[in-house]
């Protein structure tokens, strides 16, 4: 398989209120041809940030790339000049983001929004007509009940799961290679999540898209994709593929993680009223401004020695293909 | 109202009750139509019972909370509390019987106060059989016992909520509720907000509280796996109505209506890889 | 909590400098007595209408009263001024925009219509005329200045009121068994301030132009008490002769409303809604 976008020991820092604080740590990832990479971590361990960085989203005034380079098939995308990384931006490479709504602008019909992303990105101005031709194959492609309808919509009739397809379909237009999909089903309810997520496993299957799906939710990534890495504190702490992850995580976080779930089944012994516990991970995630020494998860790990305080562990391949930051994983 | 011998558990109980929102339109506001958020529902809870309330957006979840609550009145039907009907209770009464944990742990917190103040006012302004006013320093005293119940270091009173994560806050709304000393907690989506460790952390704690207060809680969730490992009775509402009830055993393993077929089918599964 | 409003209050720049200039203005008020070279109502009609110079180092009035020590003393009345005229229809707009805003319905009709119908007066012809029915003073036109500012606020406040009042926070207040009162100006208020603020910053300059106004038609501060108003009222009959007597007093009204509203828009870019991010 072959790698169409590799992101190596990326850092990013971002300006907090008069601080530095490290957002991303020497961060590497890998995509395959045609894969879904899913990216899983809590809240501030960087994953939207790695997001953002990929396409150089972030702001001057927010924050800046340490260091590190990002890969899509070979050519170097950080220090494009801002016209080459236009082209890339939406046309070879596409982003979605968790809330539908705040990425619609609210004044404009769906017709004008998906135009203006098909116009963008071809050389040619299309006529009228083909446009609007375009745009509703582009909305039954991500299967809209009523097209035409929804075309001379705006945003706030939509339902959200109809708002997310149209986001779906302007991401789609310029046939892009590589889908970033950031959260996208948080803000939508579970049956339609379960829409959402099976027309993206659709359209990947279809269109040949190598897709990064990035969440918080292990359902989501165990029936969508087929490589996880896993995040925290700003840095990838385990990656392998999906079912590795789930039936031998090497990682005591990945573990901590999987245990915590509540999706486990109960045991049918169990009387009325009589509940087990979960095994929680205790503490709480490091204040990104000020992380522990050492491997950063070592205050809440409970398989802790001595070792893990000095130095922050590598990420070292412990079984084949499957990645652990941790020295006692194996 | 039921033969008392047999009703004696039930805590709560809601019979038929409706809350309709009117739709006004043109410059003298006629009422056109009305929004049926909640639309005809009856339901129990048990003492010590973790009852549910599930559904989609939309589906009136959130409104019945803020109705057993009386946050908002109903537009017909009744609630009745240990059997008493609580429309006719005063709202401290009421405030001392059921109290409300939130989702959000951001917005839930008054952002100018002082942790102190956000849990122990409730200790304070709470009406006591003497009507005597509750002194500071009995008040410090009980706000740190309620503190330390919920997982939370006692030394935090001077601080503002902002310094907190999410999982703290939300263990300080847990210490707020707790202040007055209610028999039922109507807990709305107390772990959405939350990342998965602190889901966790939260949800145990829920249950020691439960063992060790005897609580009854009503769980507002639309997350189906929270609601599977916590509850012991669930009710799945679609539109206003509540579609089946049952214990959440048999609603998982067997359920009858269409809806809940299609909400449990769509829970993604985090059990095996499915690898292509 | 004060100290993120501190520091960034510290590195906004426009507002650090209305700052400092009213704390200066405030300080003068203060000891005027002390800093004053003369006796601002002391009469010298030898020297009358002399410009600058190094004994009257702003010049004298057509009275021959030195006008750097007159402007000193006008500053405790425009400084007076602002703080009351403001502060009356703070308190009077807070608590009928939070009345209005918790509430709703009835109550809330009520008084905005009321806040409607008195804003349909044109506020400035609304002053001249009661203070023409009344007597000129000082407490006078504080008064009338602050009773004609309330009905701006009360919206503000009812605005922002509304918006508060949805907060989870405040459900849980009112779940909490709190009294109407409690939760108002605990729970509500605080959170509300912050505009409030902002245009009471932008209030007192405008007050103060009001009352200078009113004292340059001979309708507010009666002299011999120096207002830089009256002032500027002696200074336009001279003005080709004794141009000092219109350029110093206008300066310090200049100065100082332009103090006012630099804080005021500081202040804006302080608070809300980064406050609640962070």
């Amino acid at each position: 398989m072959e790698r169409i976008l590799e992101v190596r020991n990326l850092s990013v820092e971002f300006y907090k209120g008069g601080k530095i604080v490290p957002a991303l740590r020497n961060v590497s990832i890998t995509l395959n041809e045609n894969e879904v990479l899913g990216i899983v971590g809590e809240s501030g361990c960087g994953k939207s940030t790695l997001a953002l960085s990929i396409l150089k989203l972030i702001s001057e005034r927010e924050g800046k790339v340490v260091s590190g380079e990002v890969l899509f098939k070979g050519e170097e995308l950080l220090s494009l000049s801002k016209e080459k990384l236009l082209q890339v931006r939406g046309g070879r490479i596409s982003i979605i983001f968790q809330d539908p709504f705040t990425s619609l602008n609210p004044v404009f019909r769906v017709g004008t929004q998906i135009a203006e992303s098909l116009s963008l990105h071809r050389k040619e101005n299309l006529p009228a007509q083909q446009l609007e031709k375009e745009i509703i194959e582009l909305l039954q492609l991500v299967k809209m009940p009523k097209p035409k309808d929804t075309m001379l919509s705006y945003p706030h009739q939509l339902s959200g799961g109809m708002q997310q397809r149209v986001m779906i379909a302007i991401a789609l237009s310029p046939n892009p290679e590589i889908l970033i999909a950031d959260e996208p089903t948080t803000a939508l309810d579970v049956t339609i999540q379960k829409e959402i997520l099976g027309l993206l496993t659709e359209l990947q299957k279809k269109l040949g898209l190598s897709v990064v799906l990035i969440t918080h939710d292990f359902g989501i990534v165990a029936e969508t994709c087929q490589r996880i890495s896993v995040m925290y504190a700003g840095n990838i702490v385990e990656e392998a593929s999906t079912s590795e992850v789930f039936h031998n995580p090497l990682h005591p976080y990945t573990r901590g993680l999987l245990e915590s779930l509540p999706s486990r089944e109960e045991s049918p012994d169990f009387s009325q009223g009589e509940k087990r516990r979960l095994k929680a991970i205790s503490g709480q995630v490091p204040d990104p401004s000020n992380l522990p020494s050492g491997c950063k998860f070592h205050p809440r790990c409970p398989i802790v020695i001595e070792q893990c305080k000095p130095e922050e562990p590598r990420l070292r391949e412990v079984i084949r293909n499957h990645w652990a930051r941790c020295i006692r994983a194996g | 109202m039921e033969g008392k011998g047999q009703a004696n558990d039930v805590i709560l109980r809601a019979e038929n009750l409706k809350k309709y929102f009117p739709v006004e339109r043109g410059v003298f506001r006629r009422v056109v139509d009305y929004i049926r958020a909640v639309d005809g529902i009856s339901f129990e809870i048990r003492k010590r019972e973790i009852f549910a309330l599930v559904g989609e957006s939309g589906c009136g979840k959130t409104t019945t909370a803020k109705l057993i609550m009386r946050l908002l009145e109903a537009t017909d039907g009744k609630i009745f509390l240990n059997g008493k009907d609580i429309s006719l209770l005063e709202r401290r009464e009421l405030a001392r019987r059921i109290q409300i944990i939130f989702q959000d742990p951001f917005a839930s917190l008054n952002p100018r106060l002082t942790i102190g103040t956000i849990v122990g006012e409730a200790v304070r302004h709470k009406p006591e059989a003497t009507g005597k006013r509750v002194r500071s320093k009995e008040m410090k005293e009980k706000t740190k016992e309620l503190l330390n119940r919920v997982g939370l270091p006692v030394n935090i009173l001077n601080e503002y909520p902002h310094q907190f994560s999410g999982g703290q806050r939300q263990r300080i709304g847990i210490a707020r509720a707790l202040a007055m000393e209610p028999e039922l907690i109507v807990a709305d989506e107390p772990v959405s907000s939350l990342d998965i460790s602190v889901q966790a952390q939260i949800l145990n704690l829920l249950l020691d509280l439960r063992d060790s207060l005897g609580l009854s809680y009503i769980l507002i969730a639309h997350d189906l796996n929270v609601v599977r490992f916590l509850s012991d009775k669930v009710a799945v509402m679609y539109q206003g109505k509540i579609v089946e009830t049952g214990s959440v055993k048999m609603v998982y393993h067997n359920p009858h209506h269409s809806y809940t077929k299609r909400l449990l089918e769509a829970i993604p599964k985090a059990e095996i890889g499915i690898s292509e | 909590m004060w100290k993120i409003f501190w520091r960034r209050f510290r590195r906004n720049k426009l507002a650090l400098f209305g700052a400092l200039i009213i704390l200066s203005l405030t300080v003068v008020a203060a000891i005027a007595p002390v800093i004053a070279p003369f006796n601002p109502n002391e009469q010298d009609i030898l020297h009358r209408l002399e410009p600058p110079s190094g004994k009257h180092l702003l010049g004298t009035d057509d009275l021959g009263r030195d006008l750097l020590s007159r402007i000193i003393y006008g500053t405790r009345v425009s400084l007076l001024v602002g703080f009351v005229a403001v502060g009356i229809a703070i308190i009077i707009g807070t608590v009928l925009g939070l009345l209005s805003g918790y509430f709703g319905g009835g109550l809330d009709s009520l008084i905005m219509r009321f806040v409607d119908i008195t804003l349909c007066f044109p506020t400035f012809f609304l002053i001249l005329m009661v203070i023409a029915f009344l007597e000129p003073n000082i407490w006078n036109v504080m008064v009338v200045i602050g009773l004609t500012g309330w009905p701006g606020l009360t919206r503000l406040v009812r605005g922002e009121c509304l918006s508060v009042r949805e907060r989870e926070f405040v459900q849980a207040a009112k779940a909490l068994g709190l009294s109407n009162r409690r939760v108002m100006f605990i729970h509500i208020l605080p959170n509300v301030m912050a505009p409030i603020l902002v245009a009471a910053t932008l209030g007192i300059g405008g007050a103060i132009l009001t009352e200078s106004a009113l004292s340059f038609l001979g309708l507010g501060v009666q002299p011999p008490t120096p207002s830089w108003g009256n002032i500027l009222t002696a200074g336009k009959d001279y003005i080709t002769v004794a141009w000092w007597l219109s350029l110093y007093p206008g300066l310090a009204i200049l100065v100082t409303v332009l103090a006012y509203n630099l804080l005021g828009e500081g202040l804006r870019d302080v608070l809300d809604p980064r406050m609640m991010a962070e």
